[in-house]
């Protein structure tokens, strides 16, 4: 009882945490299309549509997502009997609940044999994606973690219904018969021979090292990319909705260049000063809460970056590792915002970790996004870091720059007079009126 | 009222430039009815300085100081402000090259004199004193009338040829007093090309762009320009790339050169290169672009891939030398 | 230290310059002004020494002498980061009248660099900063490729004749420079052009000073003769021409 409150509260203020990280960002009001965008969430994020362009693992996430969702039932059953001391409290029943564990075996199993399958991919195929130079020691070693202990409690679950079940046929105290369970039975030859309180013992073990797990496992989700199993359906439901080729126009420069043809223009006051917020984005406080959120929501699979044509070419562009930078940098900044601390970064930005060659080589393609199954925008936050560059520091690559001047003086980005831009009609027999 | 014209010295030597305004000098003497004298600044031999004799000079002044080993603007300008007041010159003539630039303005301010800067030719006229100078970065030129009494003028780089006389020249030796506290440059490096033709100086450059596609091709370029005697010289984006020197650049904001002919191969010919060479005598140039701009600017042209033609122009060369 | 940049309203090089009034005046029509290519160098170079503080530059100015019709280039100068303006509301008459009143508006304030072009795209006098380095009694140093502040104490190369002199000279001082002064000149960001509208521009009304030359009046180059074009399969025809007709080889 304890333990559940105890793990509830750590989850609890750990989600507060992020959530509170995502409120470093700036406002952004987010309330159109509600039908469309709880239709968008129901097929991308619960349907996970976007996961089977990639077959094997698409297929091997949908069992893993949907036992973990189906187990999580039995899970409640764990929790009720631990409270109230009770054993397999829905066994009442009857007959449903045969059918109901052996559901819940399938796909402890099913999420155990995934969960295998990734670890394969992962360690022994090397997959390019999960090997990418932003995947150091932590992230790699997290995806392990997750992917051992979702086997491990797996395991645990049909142990435990394996020495459950034997002692069941013992006619022991408190392990009224509700029958064996399909999947744990082929176990069950592994423990036949056990004395009863070795089973009892290790019964009782997996039994606490399944909801002990449990809890630890939910505590370790916010310091985790597992993090996207909750972050996801709301990722998905504020995803942008508009054409992916559209780039958002910036109120306050159509503000300014209003302002710069004619004086007098009648312009809506700007909603927050320029002072308060640069040109694009510098730092965490100027992006927005969905950048943030994005940046909580990615699980670092990696579909983003295998698909960027920059990164397959060579350059140094990785559209994941700019949103677990952004992560890792909003970690500091909500660590030192807790300290009250009056500088809300350790002195660096996010160009201390992202650097300008990986935002210039991105070919804003959208394949990206196109690809991400949590709907993540990753080109928006390239695209403001690099307007952050151009308005706030005129510090483009020179070829842009010159781009630039001769769009200014020649209206044309070549350095030629603009009296010479009808040339190219010379000869052709037309009347330009 | 006499003339008076400065000659530099390199290393105590003379070269074409010092010539071209000697025979400057002497010829507008003539028109103005005056003498020329020619002022030598720095050790420089007397069998050097006869030379000049060669191209017209009559008298020169050898000034002589410890402290001119060094360039300092303010030190030369006063030697040479000393010197014309000492003559009585009216006209001051000095070559529009570095040195000339550095010293010219601030002897205009110091004899209250009219500068006419990198004039091409001798003044249009002298009552009213007009001269005839670029304008525009070579788009159009321009005819300035000096009001003042002095005047001073700085002569573009061959724009007049040398005139070769004979004439007998007197040698006058002046030993100047120079405070060594006035100096206030002081000199902490040189760094000097040795060997090749001068850019500034050449008579003919071979000059290449980015349609030579690559550094590794510039051989043929650098073979043909050694055999012409040519200096090699590149546009803006080829310096920029760093396929060639920072020197080589010739262009607006690079070197502005005037030789009698200029190779110019793979070079688009935009506006601010051209600005670089328009007053070349001859301009050439080879291009796969028919429609290139450089073809406006130029005497000949071919149209053609450059790695193609160089060797077969390399080997007509190499045949005539023959 | 402050740096002080002297910058001149040009047309933009792509112009193609026609004259009016019996060719004595630029045809201004549809002319871009822009701030004049090496002057656009200096103050980039002058805001570089400055964005290092080790450097302890206070302010970079620019100074301009022209009519109210030249603001535009100068809010522009601002806009690229300089911190203030000088204009002496005068049309600008010759190299010499340029100079005279420049050296005015410097004596009025304690500047330790002077930097200016080491000629103007349109007139390419190659006079005004000599003339102002002698009107200021002040050092110059020409043909400038390269300024460094090393220890307070200015480490300046210049070209000669096939090479570079590294020289110092100590403030105050006037640097006429040229190429390779700075990589690239920079350009105006939004939050700088935003910023230019509040920077001070302080006009100031001329001495007055005669002109030393004037004027006359423009001509257009002649007309270059068509391109001769020789057959790329006949190269060896260039040879001769250049050899026998131009005779330049």
């Amino acid at each position: 009882m304890l333990l559940l409150i105890a793990a509830i509260y750590f989850f609890y203020i750990n989600v507060k945490k992020i959530v509170g990280n995502i409120h470093l960002g700036r406002d952004l009001k987010i309330n159109d299309n509600r039908r469309k965008r709880w239709w968008l969430m129901f097929r991308v994020a619960i349907g996970q549509s976007k996961m089977t362009v990639r077959p094997v693992s698409g297929i091997m996430h949908i069992l893993v997502y949907v036992g973990f969702i189906i187990v999580n039932i039995e899970m409640l059953e764990i929790l009720i009997d631990g409270i109230f001391g009770t054993h397999r409290l829905f066994a009442f029943i009857g007959k449903y609940y045969y059918v109901l564990g052996s559901i819940f075996e399938f796909f402890a199993f099913a999420v155990l044999f995934g969960c295998l399958i990734f670890l394969i991919r992962r360690n022994i195929l090397r997959l390019k994606r999960f090997w990418s130079k932003e995947m150091t020691s932590w992230p790699r070693t997290d995806a392990n973690i997750i992917l051992i202990t979702e086997i491990l409690l797996m395991s645990a679950v049909l142990t435990m219904n394996a020495t459950d079940g034997i002692l069941q046929i013992r006619h022991e105290v408190h392990y009224a018969f509700v029958g064996s369970f399909p999947i744990s039975s082929i176990l069950q030859p592994l423990f036949i021979n056990f004395s009863t309180n070795t089973l009892v013992f290790i019964e009782r073990f997996c039994w606490w090292f399944h909801i002990v797990g449990v809890f630890a496992f939910l505590n370790y989700i916010p310091y985790s990319k597992h993090f996207h199993v909750f972050l996801a359906f709301p990722n998905v439901y504020y995803s942008k909705l508009r054409p992916k080729g559209e780039i958002e126009n910036m109120p306050s420069i159509t503000r300014e260049v209003k302002l710069m043809i004619d004086p007098n223009a009648i312009v809506p006051a700007p909603e927050e000063t320029a002072e308060q917020f640069p040109f694009g984005v510098k730092d965490i406080k100027d992006l927005t809460w969905k950048n943030i959120m994005d940046a909580y929501t990615c699980t670092e699979c990696g579909r983003c970056t295998s698909s960027c044509p920059a990164n397959i070419t060579g350059k140094k562009l990785s559209p994941r590792k700019i949103l677990m930078d952004i992560r890792d940098h909003a970690e500091i900044v909500g660590k030192d915002k807790a300290k009250k601390k009056e500088k809300l970064d350790d002195g660096k930005s996010l160009f201390d970790y992202i650097t300008t060659e990986e935002l210039w080589a991105c070919t804003t393609c959208n394949a990206c996004t196109q690809e991400c199954p949590v709907n993540i925008d990753h080109v928006s936050i390239i695209l403001n870091m690099r307007r952050y560059l151009v308005m706030e520091q005129a510090a483009s690559p020179g070829e842009l720059n010159s781009i630039f001047t001769n769009i200014e003086n020649n209206g044309a980005p070549w350095q030629f007079s603009h009296e010479d831009r009808l040339l190219w009609a010379n000869n052709l027999e037309m009347n330009i009126k | 009222m006499s003339i008076l014209v400065y000659t530099e010295n390199w290393d105590g030597k003379f070269k074409k430039t010092s010539f071209e305004l000697v025979s400057y000098a002497t010829k507008l003497a003539e028109i103005l009815n005056t003498t020329a004298t020619v002022l030598s600044i720095g050790q420089v031999d007397p069998v050097e300085l006869e030379k000049l004799g060669k191209y017209g000079a009559k008298k020169v002044i050898n000034a002589t100081n410890e402290n001119f080993k060094i360039l300092d603007n303010q030190v030369y300008t006063n030697a040479i402000a000393e010197v014309a007041d000492k003559e009585g010159a009216e006209v001051i003539i000095l070559s529009n090259n570095n040195t000339g630039k550095a010293l010219a303005p601030r002897l205009s301010v110091k004899l209250k004199a009219g500068i006419g800067s990198g004039v091409s030719k001798l003044p249009i006229s002298t009552k009213p004193f007009i001269v005839y100078k670029k304008a525009y970065s070579g788009n159009a030129f321009a005819t300035i009338q000096i009001k003042s009494e002095k005047k001073i003028l700085t002569l573009a780089q061959n724009s007049f040829e040398p005139i070769a006389t004979s004439s007998a020249i007197d040698i006058e030796n002046l030993s100047l007093q120079i405070d060594g506290s006035v100096i206030k440059t002081k000199v902490l490096e040189v760094k000097k090309q040795t060997g090749k033709v001068l850019l500034t100086d050449a008579e003919v450059v071979v000059s290449g762009g980015r349609g030579m596609k690559s550094p590794d091709n510039w051989s043929p370029l650098v073979e043909f320009a050694e055999l012409l005697g040519a200096a090699t010289a590149c546009s803006r984006p080829v310096s920029d790339e760093g396929w060639r020197p920072n020197e080589e650049h010739t262009g607006q904001t690079g070197k502005i050169i005037a030789p009698n002919l200029y190779i110019a191969i793979g070079i688009s010919g935009a506006t601010q290169h051209l600005a670089g060479i328009s007053s070349s005598k001859y301009i050439v140039a080879i291009n796969t672009d028919k429609d290139a701009p450089i073809f406006e600017a130029a005497n000949y042209g071919i149209v053609g891939d450059a790695l193609k033609v160089l060797p077969e122009l390399i080997s007509a060369v190499k045949e005539i030398k023959s | 230290m402050k740096i002080l940049v002297c910058i001149s309203n040009v047309p933009d090089t792509t112009t193609k310059v026609k004259f009016i009034d019996s060719n004595t005046k630029l045809d201004e029509t549809g002319i871009q002004w822009v701030i004049n290519p090496w002057d656009e160098l200096s103050l980039t170079r002058a805001l570089e020494l400055k964005d290092d503080t080790s450097n302890g530059i206070q302010s970079v100015t620019v100074a301009h002498v022209g009519g109210a019709g030249s603001e535009p280039t100068i809010r522009k100068a601002l806009a690229i980061g300089a911190d203030n303006a000088i204009r002496i509301n005068a049309e600008p008459g010759d190299a010499y009248f340029v100079a005279a009143q420049l050296s005015e508006a410097i004596k009025s304030e304690p500047f330790d660099i002077v930097f200016c072009g080491i000629e103007s795209s349109d007139h390419n006098g190659s006079t005004v900063g000599g003339m102002l380095a002698e009107f200021l009694g002040w050092p110059s140093i020409s043909a400038v490729s390269s300024v460094q502040l090393k220890d307070g104490q200015a480490v300046i190369n210049r070209e000669i004749d096939g090479g570079k002199e590294t020289v110092t000279v100590p403030t105050p001082f006037v640097a006429i420079v040229q190429k390779g002064i700075a990589k690239e000149p920079r350009i105006a960001a939004m939050r700088g052009i935003m910023m230019a509208r509040s920077k001070p521009i302080k006009v100031i009304e001329p001495n007055s000073v005669e002109p030393l030359t004037e004027l006359v009046g423009y001509e257009l180059p002649q007309p270059r003769a068509a391109c001769k074009f020789v057959d790329p399969d006949n190269a060896k025809q260039l040879i001769d021409l250049l050899k026998n007709e131009a005779k330049v080889i």
